[in-house]
């Protein structure tokens, strides 16, 4: 495997959160080849919209093209490299960089393809007329997956399905995109993104939310305060017995519920907005009968291999970690609503997101003081010889009935933080998709 | 009260400024539950998030009270447990404490309600500069703009609405514990 | 800074060194507006993507290639712009 991680033992070399090297080669290893989320289809909504995102530290352009796609392309012109797109978010036909005015277009009047290059200055007078102008188009990411909403691109355009790559971990991403009353997606990211920058190492933060109720302890001041929505202690409302569920082999993992097939009974939550209680009483009815004796599943909180966090319920939100250095990440939260949700619903949500996550947040805050210093404190040449250790439940999986593919370690274990770096190692040592997605190369040759 | 319409704009001007210097003087002194009681129990607290546009799309440039994420969008319940959660010693972000310093200055008084020589109601606008350090090397410098609605009360001011708006897009602060 | 252009000079723009379009900022300019070209061209802009340095416009006359008159939109650049017309 690899020198660095012992997954086996529960041990892991302290070198691969701070040593520049390695997190070179994770950029190409994992970054240019993973599925990365890389934005939501409702801040691209009308045809031209476009955000700027990042894919691991390469800056890129999300934009809905007239006929309604989505396009990933590099936001860097192919002449010269300048960045074509400063701006966050805008409505454009056109990407052209202020360089040397090489400009590319992302609408089909004006392209077959969007990112094509449409505009050289001098193209008659100074490249005679010789420069391939079809050939030196904006760079379009390998593969693109839209999934309820969210947008997911990877650089490798032999990289497996996203719904492959997602496995069993669908379901608990589903919990997060689908509606309260059980229908398919239909929830919207609210207006504005959260970045901020924060001196870790970017797994630091995707091991935490793959499942890390340990670390409960650390939030205890605000479980004092509490910040819940129907007041009291705690930062919460009471939810259904977590456990550790996570999918070796795929990296991804959470903590939730294993799949049952009844809605457990109706338990009050937001109780501080007697509106919104009845909203979430009245779509618990709803989801009863939507769902029916389907399985499903509920979750708090989970990682998506590499980088792609997101909470389910309370708060509901995607986290993306994106490297910016072997220790410092730049943080972005997006918070989700039901997109039909009345207007009381969605502004309570957003008050207990705003004062729960981002750097604001009275729980995100304690957990970035821990990151922030564990980092720090790694850095040394005495500390790099050591390891961190993730022996909790060691040798405890055990499958999950009715979810192929996960394994479970109760509601506290270091079983998906191990998932989640052998993982690594896989990226970091094996060179082809044959062996990193074994199952899916598995069903090809069936297929065949 | 003054007659000179000039003497009770400086007359306030000044009140403003000793508010202000009051203000910042207890949270750098970390006397935050002071500090709430300068606030009116249905204070509106508001940092929007700042976004790069392009020139002519400004109305697009800060994230809207009301409907979309921001820094902090808030009344006293939250400032209250923040500064209940600061009170608890085990809040690890800010234990060890930071040490702040806040500037404030640019103070224009924009509107005096009814009038200037009788003023109940006052919208300012000021800049802050907000000097962080913590621990060893933790350090952060915030600069942006207020713009403050305060209100008098029986024994002064209190501060009816505030608008921060920080001048980052992407936050270079780890987070954001403390208050402007 | 608009540095002379090795092999540029064939051109009549080149030849007079500034433009007419270095008095225009695009950004100035809204659909409807006629501009000459540096060809004799005149063509009327359709659409401005606020670049500062492209237009996207349909050709009302061209003296030297009359198959590009129509609706069709076409991308000018800004310094193949002598004049409003």
């Amino acid at each position: 495997m690899h020198p660095l991680v012992d997954a086996e033992n529960g041990t892991i070399s302290r070198e691969i959160f701070v040593n520049p090297d390695i997190y070179a080669e994770e950029q190409e290893r994992i970054f240019a080849r993973s599925w990365l989320f890389v934005g939501h289809e409702s801040l691209i909504a009308k045809p031209g919209d476009y955000i700027t995102s990042r894919m691991g530290e390469e800056s890129v352009v999300v934009t809905r093209g007239r006929q309604g796609g989505v396009h990933v392309l590099l936001n860097s012109c192919m002449h010269r490299g300048m960045k074509v797109c400063r701006y966050d978010q805008g409505n454009t036909r056109l990407f052209t960089c202020p360089y040397h005015g090489w400009s590319y277009g992302i609408d089909g009047k004006l392209v077959e393809r969007p990112g094509q290059l449409v505009g050289v200055p001098g193209f008659e007078q100074h490249y005679h007329g010789e420069l391939d102008r079809t050939a030196w188009g904006l760079r379009h990411v390998g593969r693109i997956a839209l999934y309820k909403g969210t947008i997911w691109a990877n650089w490798d355009a032999d990289a497996p399905d996203f719904l492959d790559w997602l496995g069993g971990m669908r379901a608990f991403l589903d919990f997060a995109l689908d509606h309260r009353d059980g229908s398919e997606g239909s929830s919207e990211a609210i207006g504005g993104i959260q970045k901020w920058r924060l001196n870790t190492n970017w797994k630091i933060v995707a091991e935490n939310f793959i499942g890390d109720l340990y670390h409960d302890i650390s939030h205890r001041s605000v479980d004092l305060v509490g910040i819940g929505p129907s007041g009291g202690k705690g930062r919460r409302d009471a939810q259904r017995p977590r456990m550790q569920i996570g999918f070796p082999g795929l990296g991804h993992g959470g903590l939730g519920e294993t799949p049952h097939n009844s809605e457990p009974d109706y338990a009050p939550a937001w109780a501080l907005y007697p509106e919104v209680e009845a909203y979430y009483r009245e779509l618990h009815e709803k989801r009863v009968r939507n769902l029916g004796d389907r399985p499903r599943v509920t979750m708090s909180v989970g990682t998506i291999f590499p980088n792609m966090s997101f909470h389910g319920r309370q708060p509901r939100t995607i986290l993306m970690a994106h490297p910016c250095g072997p220790t410092q990440t730049e943080m972005w939260r997006i918070y989700l609503v039901d997109a039909d949700a009345p207007e009381a619903v969605k502004d309570a949500a957003r008050h207990y997101y705003l004062r729960y996550s981002g750097p604001a947040g009275m729980t995100e805050q304690d957990d970035m003081e821990n990151w922030t210093y564990a980092t720090e404190a790694s850095k040394g040449v005495i500390a790099r010889r050591l390891h961190y250790n993730y022996q909790m439940g060691l040798g405890h999986a055990r499958p999950v009935p009715g979810l192929p593919g996960a394994v479970q370690n109760g509601p506290m274990a270091e079983e998906n933080q191990r998932i989640f770096y052998n993982r690594w190692a896989q990226f970091m040592t094996q060179a082809g998709w044959d062996g990193l997605m074994p199952t899916t190369a598995r069903a090809l040759e069936d297929a065949d | 009260m003054p007659t000179d319409p000039t003497l009770a704009a400086l007359l306030l001007e000044h009140e403003i400024r000793q508010f202000y210097f009051v203000e910042a003087d207890l949270l750098d002194e970390r006397r935050f539950a002071e500090w709430l009681d300068l606030l009116t129990d249905d204070v509106r607290y508001f940092a929007p998030i700042a976004r790069n546009i392009r020139r002519g799309e400004e109305a697009s440039e800060l994230t809207r009270e009301g409907f979309d994420a921001a820094w902090f969008d808030e009344g006293k319940v939250t400032l209250r447990q923040r500064v209940e959660q600061l009170a608890t010693g085990i809040h690890w972000a800010e234990e060890p404490q930071s040490r702040t310093s806040h500037l404030v200055t640019n103070i224009r008084v924009l509107e005096a309600l009814p009038e200037v020589a009788a003023a109940v109601e006052v919208r300012v606008r000021s800049r802050f500069l907000v000097y962080r350090n913590r621990l060893a090397d933790e350090t952060d410098i915030l600069v942006g703009k207020r713009s403050d609605t305060l209100v008098r009360v029986d024994a002064g001011w209190k501060l009816a609405r505030r608008e921060i708006q920080l001048d980052q897009s992407v936050l270079l602060a780890k987070n954001l514990t403390l208050f402007f | 800074m608009h540095l002379p252009v090795p092999g540029a000079h064939t051109t009549a723009l080149a030849k007079r060194g500034a433009t007419m379009s270095d008095g225009i900022n695009l950004l100035q300019l809204e659909p409807g507006a006629r501009l000459r070209l540096a060809n004799g061209a005149i063509v009327e802009l359709v659409e401005n993507p606020r670049d500062g340095s492209w237009l996207l416009c349909r050709y009302l006359a061209d003296p030297t290639d009359p198959a590009v008159l129509g609706d069709e939109e076409h991308m000018i650049f800004v310094r193949d712009i002598t004049a409003l017309a």
